[in-house]
């Protein structure tokens, strides 16, 4: 195979990175089953009433002229794939992933843009693949150690994403989540900040577990002891997420957002899943996402993958949904 | 020479889920023409049309006729002001009107002949001003390509029974001239001047003096003679679906110009155009707009009006220039929570004319408990937005306590003066520091 980026050949044919450019070999691709988007999501009027800046001359709804990043799709392998989609409402994609393969270590890494910072697809398509490009250079080193290893890989995208921010005010800078994954066999080590989570699916829906927790306000106060369960719930902002790639930190006297760093050893065979929370707000519970595998995704965790998208913006597709497969024996 | 314009928008454009009001502060600028900068270029050689509407009843001979005196000496001295390329007339009002100096061009022999018969006037009989617009809007040329100002004094309420035919005439005359309305003494009502000016794109005021009435002519004749630009409207462009809630202009001074769009020609069903009047060839005024839209979905982005400023010359429209404003949904409140400086600012100088008029009329009828709330609240607004021009006018008509709590008492002896100089110019706004 050639590099996509510089056409130079690739140096093996399970090779991820360009050794010439350093561009990923597996970079997401436009998907033929793409949606359309012809009729104006605001009140369905023709292309033809678009003005020059991408407004509906009807409704003013901002066009949506479809781009590349639209729906992404990577497949490392039969067993190891990612979607990403823009979803119904949201005006771009600010979702981002990355994921790659080397021996029988797999990286995979899912970013979510903070919407309401500025310029959120950059931070996140900055973040995904860098992270990626550090796990796998160290995982495949003889005494690597997991752990250090996905903090070093979360403190490179952190830096990467501050430095987007090109001296304007932080408050402002570019921010994105992460949720990134070193699988070996069955030793999955996760690294998170933000709410895109981690998943271990079975298909005995009870063996289903959530590997990550969320940073967010909830969580929070919660764990603090501040408000309980249901009162946090009820509270607006609730979901606020509290550590980001980029952004203002939590607690600017303690530096940078810190992740949280997991190692596990999974019971069985089965998928473990990185989403974002484009997916889990319509289906958060591990048994209800359990339910919807079935036989042959082992071979085919594109199906899968796609699958999962598809219901989210089926039932409504609010937010960006983005869902990494990869099956474990 | 030519004039350009730019437009500029302020506004907060996120709005909290199922939020549905976008406002915006639109500055709209007049610049000399300076070629080559990728502005569009309007106007050129656009002369002057100058009418004075000068109440001739028998109230100004009165004092000695010190009233009539003065007025007839600054419509002279006016008249000398004019350049040759202007025309101007003289109407003299009553009961009914006359037109002592009929529509002709600033030549030196047009200017002589004027000069007598203004010195010729003499006071007697009522006050009919709608007569006073008739014999004015007849005089004005109806041919495009020229500014057409007016200038109508008075210094008595106009009679009861022409309150009807001036109704009539304000809307014969909108859109025909602008007029600038002036009362010299206080034997007039503010209110009634404010509603001849306001449909004619005119400001109020108050000549205390007579011997004042000089200089107020020539700073008026003299913006006038400035007006580069005869007619500009702002066009705004609303999508399907939306309603436009207000277009108030809010700098230099307040005037509700809603009620005055009329539906663009080309896009009837989603343009309206605010007719703007004169401009002159450097100066900035402000607009506070409402869109009411159709409240979309968190994370979607809306065109929620287009803004442009478009000049006409009678056959050919202009555009000279366009602005968007925009509306983007959030599910945070840090964002759509925050007001714009600017749309804030003009909020409260809206607030505080309002609280002004408010307590003034509470004044006059004697509700002291109303008048001093609501002139206490006036006193805070102004000075936390700074217009210590109105601060100042405050003063003459309440003792202030504390500024910042509003704390105010009603003066025992006000100057009726001054309570109309802060009721006319209770209009008049302070611009934002940027």
């Amino acid at each position: 195979m050639n590099c996509p980026k510089c056409g130079a050949p690739a140096d093996s044919p399970t090779a991820n990175f360009c050794e010439e450019c350093g561009a990923s070999l597996h970079p997401p691709v436009e998907s033929s089953s793409a949606p359309a988007a012809d009729a104006c999501e605001g009140c369905g009027a023709g292309p033809e009433l678009v003005d020059a800046a991408g407004f509906c001359g009807r409704c003013g709804v901002e066009r949506h002229v479809a781009k590349p990043r639209d729906h992404l799709e990577t497949v490392v392998s039969p067993s190891f794939a990612g979607v990403s989609d823009r979803g119904h409402k949201h005006h771009r994609n600010e979702d981002f992933l990355a994921l790659a393969g080397a021996g029988d270590v797999r990286v995979a890494a899912v970013c979510d843009g903070v919407s309401n910072s500025r310029d959120p697809d950059t931070a996140s398509a900055a973040a995904a693949p860098a992270i990626c490009e550090t796990l796998l250079a160290g995982a495949t080193a003889p005494d690597a150690n997991p752990e250090t290893l996905m903090h070093a890989a979360l403190g490179r995208a952190q830096s990467l994403v501050k430095a987007l921010t090109n001296g304007q005010p932080a408050n402002d800078a570019p921010a994105s989540t992460a949720v990134a994954a070193i699988l070996q066999g069955r030793s999955v080590t996760v690294g998170w900040l933000g709410d895109s989570r981690a998943y271990y699916l079975n298909a005995d829906a009870s063996a289903s577990r959530l590997l990550t927790k969320d940073h967010s306000w909830l969580n929070e106060v919660v764990d603090a002891g501040v408000l309980s369960l249901v009162e946090a719930k009820s509270r607006r902002g609730a979901h606020t997420v509290t550590r980001t790639l980029g952004g203002p930190p939590a607690d600017p006297s303690k530096g940078d957002d810190e992740p949280t760093v997991e190692r596990v050893e999974l019971p069985g065979p089965g998928f473990l899943l990185l989403c974002s929370d484009g997916l889990w707000n319509y289906v958060e519970d591990p048994a209800a996402l359990a339910a919807f595998l079935r036989p042959g995704d082992e071979a085919d965790a594109l199906a899968l993958a796609r699958r999962l998208v598809d219901h989210a913006r089926e039932r409504g597709g609010r937010d960006n949904i983005t869902v990494i497969a990869a099956t474990i024996v | 020479m030519s004039t350009s314009f730019t437009a500029q928008i302020f506004q907060n454009p996120y709005l909290a889920a199922g939020a549905d009001e976008v406002h915006a502060v639109v500055s709209v600028a007049a610049a000399a023409a300076a070629g080559g900068d990728g502005r569009v270029s309007v106007g050129g050689n656009t002369p002057l049309v100058f009418g004075f509407l000068i109440d001739c009843s028998g109230s100004m001979g009165e004092d000695g006729g010190t009233r009539l005196r003065h007025a007839k000496v600054a419509v002279r001295e006016a008249i000398r002001l004019l350049r040759e390329d202007a025309y101007f007339f003289v109407v003299s009002g009553s009961d009914g009107a006359s037109v002592v100096a009929p529509i002709s061009q600033a030549t030196p022999a047009n200017k002589a002949r004027a000069d007598a018969a203004v010195a010729r006037l003499q006071p007697g009989g009522g006050t009919q001003m709608s007569n006073w617009l008739i014999a004015a809007e007849a005089q004005f040329p109806r041919e495009p390509g020229f500014v057409r100002q007016a200038l109508l004094l008075t210094d008595g309420k106009n009679a009861t029974q022409d309150a009807e035919p001036l109704q009539a005439a304000l809307a014969a005359c909108e859109g025909r001239f602008q007029c600038d309305a002036r009362g010299v003494g206080v034997d007039w009502q503010v209110d009634q001047l404010r509603a001849v000016a306001a449909p004619l794109l005119g400001t109020v005021d108050i000549i205390a003096e007579p011997s004042g009435l000089a200089a107020d002519f020539q700073g008026i004749l003299a913006r006038a003679l400035g007006r580069a630009v005869a007619e500009a409207s702002l066009r705004l462009w609303t999508p399907v679906g939306a309603t436009v809630e207000f277009c108030k202009q809010v700098s230099p001074d307040l005037a509700d110009l809603t009620a005055k769009g009329r539906p663009g020609a080309q896009n009837p069903q989603q343009t309206r155009d605010f007719p703007l009047g004169a401009w002159s060839r450097e100066e900035t005024r402000e607009y506070h707009l409402c869109i009411r839209v159709k409240a979309g979905g968190v994370g979607q982005r809306m065109l929620a009006g287009r803004v442009s400023v478009v000049v006409s010359d009678g056959t050919n429209e202009t555009k000279a220039t366009e602005a968007q404003i925009l509306a983007t949904w959030t599910d945070d409140e840090g964002r759509s929570a925050v007001l714009n400086p600017e749309v804030a600012h003009y909020t409260g100088q809206g607030e505080l004319a309002q609280n002004i008029q408010e307590g003034l009329e509470a004044r006059r009828v004697g509700d002291e408990e109303q008048a001093t709330r609501k002139l206490g609240r006036a006193v805070q607004l102004a000075a936390e937005s700074g217009n210590e021009g109105t601060t100042k006018l405050l003063r003459k008509v309440v003792e202030v306590v504390d500024e910042e709590r509003g704390t105010v008492k009603l003066r025992a002896r006000v100057d009726e003066a001054d309570a109309m100089a802060l009721d006319t110019r209770s209009t008049k706004t302070t611009r934002i520091a940027r």
